[in-house]
């Protein structure tokens, strides 16, 4: 008797608890080297996660959690299970495979459907990144192997000078200006910016990539329907206005399908 | 009867000229000095369009009170296209201001600019007018911000203010993610003064005047709702004793329009308005007109001088047509003394019309001359045997012009009634100084020896010898070309009469595509604010309104709810500090720590906007982080230059504190009623009787007449009274295409009435009548087959081409009843008939080339209504007349 009962416990623990438990649909955000903390972008996270609960209807609760550096990103996913995140390119390439990454759709920064990174020094500088000697700089560069290989075609041990990840590309590039760095590798949106200050006329290009996908949103682990939901709600809101704050604030214009150069890129082992 | 009294007349007349023709011309050139003397000095222009139509119609009456209640509000718009995103919209703001600048050193020529509206403007409740978004993050900042400028006031040190603003941009204090980033720009702008006056004053540079300056905050622009816009409106002063009205103020503008353009290359603005489209129009016409009547004088001059052998008997005709011109001027001075937008061309018709009837004397003086009589003789048959005809044809074109002198169209009726007197008096001239003028001349010999070749149209003669065959084609000819007929319609839209590539016309089309806002908008006037709001929401149901624009519209929304934010924010204000802290030296090192404290903020900001592509704003933050590099390069290498910063320090706190009792006025002020509105926009809204006017702006494209309809036709399903622009142009092109139907049909009917008392013969009227029927259905065929449609400009065509084409049939008439012979092409008379055509078609000739499309329209009108009609004169009729063997029976 104290076997059956043990056995309809355990059947009532196993089949029918989850079935009370509400479901969650928890992002993450990976963008190394973005400045700012996970506390402060938390009030963003929050926001979004309301959007995308509402969205869908509200019977899935949705929590978000932002970082900006890769240790703590590695450390949040071996202990929990979000379902689907934003993550930055070379966080994709570099993680992608172990954490189960599938792509779902792609961010629009500046409306552009690809990115572009550059490696600038000083004008009186070398004339071809091979005579390149010292530190280079950039946010993209926590992940350097991946980094080194989209724009020098090369691993990063392989290079004649060395790549450090920034949190701070602004002041990595007045030190190139100054002359305490050898250059800085920008991508799409910190160049264009560039262009606006009056140094953008002392800098150079020294060697461009090819265009490289945007940050990604990806599903963590198998896809379900409710990826599917997520998908279409994330391309529906460059057309809803109570999204464009928070599009804003995502500093992206909105989201399109997924980059299938991204897939293409796994498999090639960039 | 009628003939014989005209005969009697004539020969009356002939006695008179044959005795005295000197004392005759002499009359005639007195009495035109002394008109042209009286019209120098007392006849003027009124170039108001609100008086081309009668004041006593209701919807004109109506328009006018309005006017009359609310002033003039007939703005020019200068309309600037906003760039992409924020920079664009500062960009066009920039723009706007310097224009504005440019405007404002002309007062006398531009009353009122209106492109703005600043929290001072609005009065104490300015912070209503935020939105409730804008509210609420206004009062998250104050409740943050205002302890910490509270607090800094009781210290009131330089390097504390420093550490503050520096901590705040940091994250220290405040939630940095919920401030609105449309703060941002404002924010660095203040700081960016801020710094400068601390690197000025530093550098030991003069500078006066507060830092922070809150009369200038919240500055409103007229954007468009899509925001693609930015809407100047400009009031012009208006001159309505010159043609253009607003030739001053619109080069003024158009100068300074084109000053800014060159400051700011790529921005793209331009001028429109009903005022200027109305003047481009008046510009174009004139242009267009002036060409066209250099073009005419000059080939009318060489084919009066090919047919009429010389240029002596071309320059008779011209000096008679220039003394009843003068002598029209003259009635006109004393009948009405003012000249308006459409009696102003009644010399164009006098010379189109008025010269014909020199022209048919002239050519049958050439005649008899040619067939041998003396000088004498040659005057008196050419005035006793064609002044019948050139009166009948004279009386039938006055009764096309005096049609309409009952119209309420004031505009038209006074040109009715000064065209159609012309006429008269050019007939008395053509018929008594005309004759005179050629019997001195032959009597001296002045005319050439050689006589006239061109006086015949034998050729004509042959064609018509056959006259059913003939007959049998030109009909195969009118039932092929019959179909087009069906084809004409009438177009009302004014917008399409315009030249095209206008600016004033693209930017009128821009405003209509792009944005919710019209030049054109309806005018409804209620007695109270309860009348205004029901009429405001019954309106706004309408699916043909856009939008509404009366006070209520600028009251604030969600009142209550913001006075509650304003208030608890104004709470946490606290006390401000009665009076300045006392002026404290600056300490040096804690100066320095403070700039470099913000020095890092400010670097931790300008890496945030770098990483998000942020490049205006970076830009910004750049050149100010490199002006407090300066400030602090200066003072970390003489620490003692600190003392200079003390008067700043004062400066600071008195700015700081005052920053925050105008807040606090702006937070602890009631909500916004009607009576708190500011006076420029209760002066727009309220009337001198206190009534209040309702702006209906339509949804769609009004220049569209079908469009319109529905529009007029739905607002005054609301309020039957409704005026505007809208109503009063839609009224208006109503009561001119009726007043030209009537002006057609009266016409008809009095030429009808002329040619009976003439003739007292049905067959008579029916064969005059012929040339006229017929060629007004090849018109309309040929117009339906070219597309060229009936419009406001080119109506007025009909009534003329019906008293010219009714001319040539009776000259015709006479002459082949006289002739008895049928040989009618071997006489003057086809060849004048002719001429006269041709002058017409000659004068008129010169607008197809006109820019305004209008113009051109009436141009291509008159051209093949004057060709078809003279076909017709010279085909149809003679050819009818030789089968119907009309004449043989009589006498």
């Amino acid at each position: 008797m104290l076997r059956y009962s043990l056995f309809f416990l355990l059947f009532l623990l196993v089949a029918v608890a989850p079935a009370h438990a509400a479901e969650t649909f928890d992002f993450v955000i990976i963008q190394p080297g973005q400045p700012g903390t996970s506390e402060d972008a938390q009030p963003v996270m929050d926001s979004l996660a309301a959007y995308i609960q509402e969205k869908l209807g509200g019977e899935v609760a949705v929590h978000g959690r932002y970082f900006n550096r890769v240790k703590d990103a590695d450390a949040y996913l071996a202990d929990n299970h979000p379902r689907w995140g934003i993550v930055q390119l070379g966080y994709f390439l570099g993680r992608g495979e172990a954490s189960c990454m599938t792509p779902l759709a792609a961010t629009r920064p500046g409306g552009s459907e690809s990115d572009m990174w550059r490696m600038l020094v000083v004008k009186g500088g070398p004339d071809e990144w091979q005579s390149a000697k010292g530190t280079v700089y950039g946010t993209m560069l926590f992940q350097p192997d991946v980094a080194a290989r989209l724009l020098f075609g090369k691993g990063a041990g392989d290079l004649p000078f060395s790549l450090e990840g920034t949190f701070r590309p602004l002041r990595a590039l007045r030190s190139v200006l100054r002359g305490k760095a050898t250059g800085v590798i920008l991508d799409q949106p910190q160049y264009d910016a560039v262009q606006s200050l009056p140094q953008s006329d002392d800098l150079k290009v020294l060697q461009a990539s090819d265009p490289l996908p945007t940050s990604a949103v990806v599903a963590f682990g198998p896809t379900a329907e409710i990826h599917d939901r997520l998908r279409g709600i994330l391309q529906d809101m460059q057309n809803d206005p109570a999204a464009a704050d928070l599009l804003q604030l995502l500093q992206t214009e909105g989201f399109g399908p997924a980059d299938s150069r991204l897939e293409t890129m796994r498999e090639n082992g960039a | 009867m009628f003939s014989r009294i005209q005969e009697k007349l004539l020969a009356c007349l002939w006695r008179r000229i044959s005795s005295t023709p000197r004392a005759i011309i002499w009359c005639a050139v007195v009495l035109a000095a002394a008109a042209t003397l009286v019209s120098a000095l007392f006849l003027r222009l009124d170039s108001d369009q609100d008086k081309l139509v009668s004041q006593d119609l209701p919807y004109q009456q109506r328009y006018l009170e309005v006017l009359k209640n609310f002033g003039d509000q007939e703005y020019l718009y200068i309309v600037i296209q906003a760039g992409e995103g924020e920079q664009g919209n500062r960009g066009a703001e920039k723009f706007a201001e310097a224009l504005a600048a440019r405007l404002q050193a002309h007062p006398d020529q531009i009353q009122e600019i209106h492109y703005r509206i600043t929290a001072q403007d609005l009065g104490p409740g300015a912070l209503y007018f935020a939105s409730l978004d804008e509210a609420e993050g206004l009062a998250d900042m104050v409740s943050a911000i205002g302890p910490q400028a509270v607090n800094w006031l009781r210290s009131g040190s330089l390097p504390d203010l420093l550490d503050q603003v520096g901590g705040l941009l940091g994250g220290n204090g405040t939630d940095g993610e919920t401030a609105d980033p449309a703060l941002l720009e404002p924010a660095l702008e203040g700081l960016d003064g801020f710094v400068t006056r601390i690197d000025q004053t530093l550098a030991g540079e003069a500078s006066e005047g507060p830092v922070f300056d809150m009369t200038d905050r919240g500055v409103h622009y007229f954007f468009t709702a899509n925001q693609r816009l930015l809407i100047m409106r400009l009031l012009p002063a208006k001159d309505y004793s010159t043609m253009d009205v607003i030739a001053g103020p619109l080069a003024t503008v158009r100068e300074a329009l084109q000053q800014t353009r060159d400051e700011f290359p790529v921005i793209q603005a331009g001028l429109t308005g009903r005022p200027v489209l109305q003047a481009d129009e008046m510009a174009t016409t004139n242009r267009d007109m002036l060409r066209a009547s250099i073009l005419s004088v000059i080939v009318v001059g060489l084919l009066f001088t090919v047919v009429l052998h010389g240029w002596l008997r071309p320059v008779l005709v011209i000096f008679c047509l220039g003394l009843a011109m003068a002598m029209t001027f003259g009635f006109t001075t004393v009948t009405l003394g003012v000249l308006n937008l459409l009696s102003i061309v009644f010399a164009l018709v006098l010379v189109g019309i008025g010269v014909d009837f020199g022209v048919h004397v002239v050519m049958r003086y050439v005649e008899e001359r040619k067939a041998g009589h003396g000088v004498d003789e040659s005057v008196r048959i050419a005035l006793m045997y064609t002044g019948p005809g050139v009166i009948l044809g004279a009386l039938t074109s006055v009764c096309a012009f005096y049609a309409v002198v009952w119209s309420d169209f004031s505009g038209l009726a006074e040109l009715g009634l000064i065209g159609g007197t012309g006429i008269l008096l050019c007939l008395v001239v053509m018929l008594t100084v005309l004759p005179a003028l050629l019997l001195l001349a032959g009597r001296r010999n002045l005319f050439p020896k050689s006589v006239p070749q061109v006086t015949a149209l034998p050729i004509l003669g042959r064609v018509s010898a056959r006259p059913g065959r003939l007959l049998i084609v030109l009909t195969l000819v009118t039932l092929v070309l019959l179909p087009g007929l069906f084809k004409v319609r009438f177009n009302y839209n004014l917008l399409e009469l315009q030249a095209k590539g206008l600016e004033s016309v693209r930017f009128e089309k821009r405003m209509i595509e792009d944005s919710d806002e019209s030049t054109w908008y309806a005018i409804s006037v209620a007695g109270d604010l309860a009348e205004l709001d029901e009429m405001r929401e019954k309106f706004k149901a309408l699916p043909t309104v856009g939008k509404t624009d009366s006070l209520t519209d600028y009251l604030p929304q969600n009142q209550q709810r913001k006075a509650t934010l304003f208030q608890q924010a104004a709470r946490r204000i606290g006390e401000i500090p009665s009076k300045p802290t006392a002026d404290r030296a600056v300490d040096a090192q804690r100066m320095l720590a403070g700039m470099k404290r913000l020095s890092t903020a400010l670097d931790d900001l300008a890496e945030k906007l770098f990483a998000a592509g942020a490049g205006a704003e970076l830009a910004q933050l750049d050149s100010l982080i490199e002006k407090l590099d300066s400030a602090y390069s200066r003072l970390d290498e003489n620490p003692s230059l600190a003392e200079r910063l003390t008067p700043l320090q004062a400066q600071v706190q008195t700015d700081i504190a005052n920053a925050l009792r105008q807040l606090r006025v702006w937070l602890t002020a009631p909500p916004v009623g009607v009576d708190d509105l500011p006076a420029s926009l209760r002066a727009v809204f309220i009337g001198r009787d206190g009534k209040m006017q309702l702006k209906i702006i339509p949804s769609q494209d009004i220049w569209k007449f079908a469009k319109l309809r529905t529009f007029v036709r739905d607002l005054r399903s609301i309020d039957p009274q409704v005026t505007g622009v809208p109503v009063s142009v839609f009224e208006s092109a109503q009561l001119m295409k009726r007043t030209f139907l009537y002006a057609a049909v009266l016409t008809l009917a009095l030429v009808s009435l002329l040619l009976w008392i003439n003739a007292r013969s049905m067959r008579y009227i029916m064969l005059a009548l012929l040339p006229l029927s017929v060629g007004m259905i090849w018109l309309l065929s040929l117009m339906g087959w070219l597309g060229l449609n009936f419009n406001l400009a080119n109506f007025f065509a009909i009534p003329i081409l019906i008293a010219i084409g009714v001319d040539g049939a009776v000259h015709f008439l006479a002459r082949w009843k006289h002739l008895r012979n049928g040989c009618l092409f071997r006489t003057s008379t086809p060849m004048a008939v002719t001429l006269s055509f041709a002058t017409t078609m000659i004068g008129f000739g010169g607008l197809l080339f006109a820019h305004h499309r209008g113009l051109a329209s009436l141009g291509w009108v008159m051209v093949i209504g004057s060709l078809t009609g003279m076909l017709s004169c010279l085909l149809v009729l003679p050819a009818v007349l030789k089968i119907f063997r009309y004449g043989e029976n009589k006498e």
